[in-house]
């Protein structure tokens, strides 16, 4: 789906929310997967996704397209779902790892030694609080822009930049004292 | 350390196993009444408003009409006329309308129609009773509805978290792990490496539920889990100042020691 034609049936669901289908399809995975991946838990996922949508429609007329895909919009309201589902009800954040993330950030971090980097990482996202650990999960596992990542955490593109940086430090870090 | 479970997989779920969630057209049926129930709240609200203001309204011009005798006599009249006057079992709704649009016509024909006035009393009295009842519903839809309008970006609320930790320390235990780790037979330079083990801390502090994220080979698994298991107790974690269960997910080298 491109950007225009986005744009074009956004137009449209907000008179018709049946109209909203397409996008609906078109990024169920990637919001269901930002969800799972941190609860852990399929059926949890499935509902917490059915609510984000939920959402993006009831307030779809407030909608403004402000420079990146929808689909950082919808990652907002899952985000704030996610939070709020953890702070109801005593569960445990899940984070997912998968060799994507991996690849990701060993190309980044230009160590190609997977399993020091898997255990730096491991060691490293446990001292990390939520929004450190959320920065490496959008970065890495969603794979978005600063700019995004920025919007969603509410944050200046270039502070998420910086911080991600000085993440990416600690991990390097972290790596040399292994091989040692 | 915080209070993550960490999964590790090889890759991401697959597109068959994401679909089979998917339901656009329960979200659409869920839309639509929420929907509805928002217009509903409006409309009634609206409803109410122009009776309350039609009677302060009819107060207003014609207060003597509001002085009744005594209440007592109105409420046998209530009685009499349910008795008499069949054609007061109206839909309620409709009466409702009635008593709002028709309040001032009625009025003004008030002084000449005694009865006529005693019968708008009482319709006005039941539809009060009524919209308090409908009243009721209509809020509770109205919050629900208000929720997920208002949800989008909510505050966040002092939530305090605190992690689970070795009594003794992360440094120590690392270095009672790798103090009580046996020589293993089978390690060899290929199959030397990382096992990872998860475990819940419970409230009494002991590591419970143990299971092998990453395993390496069967008896370095079993080592991994033997170490874990007679491992110095932990704090447990505690959300708001009150023990809960917590899961931790802690990594055992094995490396060649150099005889």
């Amino acid at each position: 789906m491109t950007l225009p034609e986005e744009n074009r049936i956004i137009e449209l669901a907000k008179t018709d929310p049946k109209d909203f289908e397409p996008l609906y399809n078109y990024y169920f995975k990637k919001i269901f997967v930002f969800v799972l991946s941190r609860v852990g838990d399929q059926e949890v996922a499935s509902d917490l996704t059915s609510q984000v949508f939920l959402k993006a429609i009831v307030n779809l007329k407030r909608y403004k397209y402000l420079g990146f895909r929808m689909s950082a919009w919808l990652m907002k309201i899952a985000d704030n779902e996610v939070k709020h589902f953890f702070r109801k009800s005593n569960k445990v954040r899940n984070v997912l790892i998968t060799d994507m993330v991996i690849a990701n950030l060993s190309q980044t971090v230009e160590n190609n030694n997977k399993e020091t980097l898997l255990d730096a990482l491991m060691k490293l996202l446990h001292t990390l609080e939520e929004e450190a650990l959320q920065l490496i999960e959008m970065r890495f596992f969603e794979e978005m822009s600063f700019k995004e990542i920025g919007y969603i955490l509410e944050i200046t593109e270039n502070n998420a930049k910086v911080r991600t940086y000085r993440l990416l430090d600690k991990l390097r870090n972290a790596m040399s004292h292994e091989e040692i | 350390m915080r209070k993550y479970k960490i999964n590790y997989m090889k890759s991401e779920p697959t597109d068959s196993s994401v679909t089979k969630y998917m339901n656009f057209n329960g979200i659409l049926v869920k839309y639509r009444s929420i929907t509805f129930w928002t217009k509903m709240s409006y409309g009634m609200a609206a409803g109410i408003a122009m009776i309350v203001t039609l009677s302060a309204a009819a107060y207003l011009v014609y207060p003597s009409l509001f002085q009744f005798g005594n209440k007592t006599e109105v409420s046998n009249d209530i009685k009499e006329q349910k008795e008499e006057d069949k054609s007061l079992i109206v839909p309620l709704s409709e009466r409702e309308i009635a008593a709002g649009k028709n309040e001032e016509k009625e009025v003004e024909d008030i002084d000449s129609e005694s009865e006529d006035f005693e019968k708008n009393g009482v319709e006005q009295e039941k539809s009060t009773d009524l919209s308090s009842k409908e009243e009721d519903v209509v809020v509770n839809a109205e919050k629900e509805a208000a929720d997920i309008m208002n949800d989008e970006i909510s505050e966040d609320i002092e939530y305090i978290f605190l992690e689970a930790t070795p009594k003794i320390g992360f440094d120590s235990l690392y270095n009672y792990l790798n103090s009580e780790m046996l020589p293993l037979k089978t390690l060899t330079e290929e199959t030397k490496g990382t096992v990872i083990v998860m475990f819940e801390i419970g409230v009494n502090g002991k590591a419970q539920n143990l299971r092998v994220t990453q395993g390496l080979s069967t008896e370095a698994d079993q080592e991994a889990l033997r170490l874990i298991t007679i491992m110095p107790e932990w704090i447990p974690a505690k959300l708001n100042g009150e023990a809960v269960e917590s899961t931790m997910s802690l990594p055992v080298h094995f490396e060649l020691t150099k005889n």
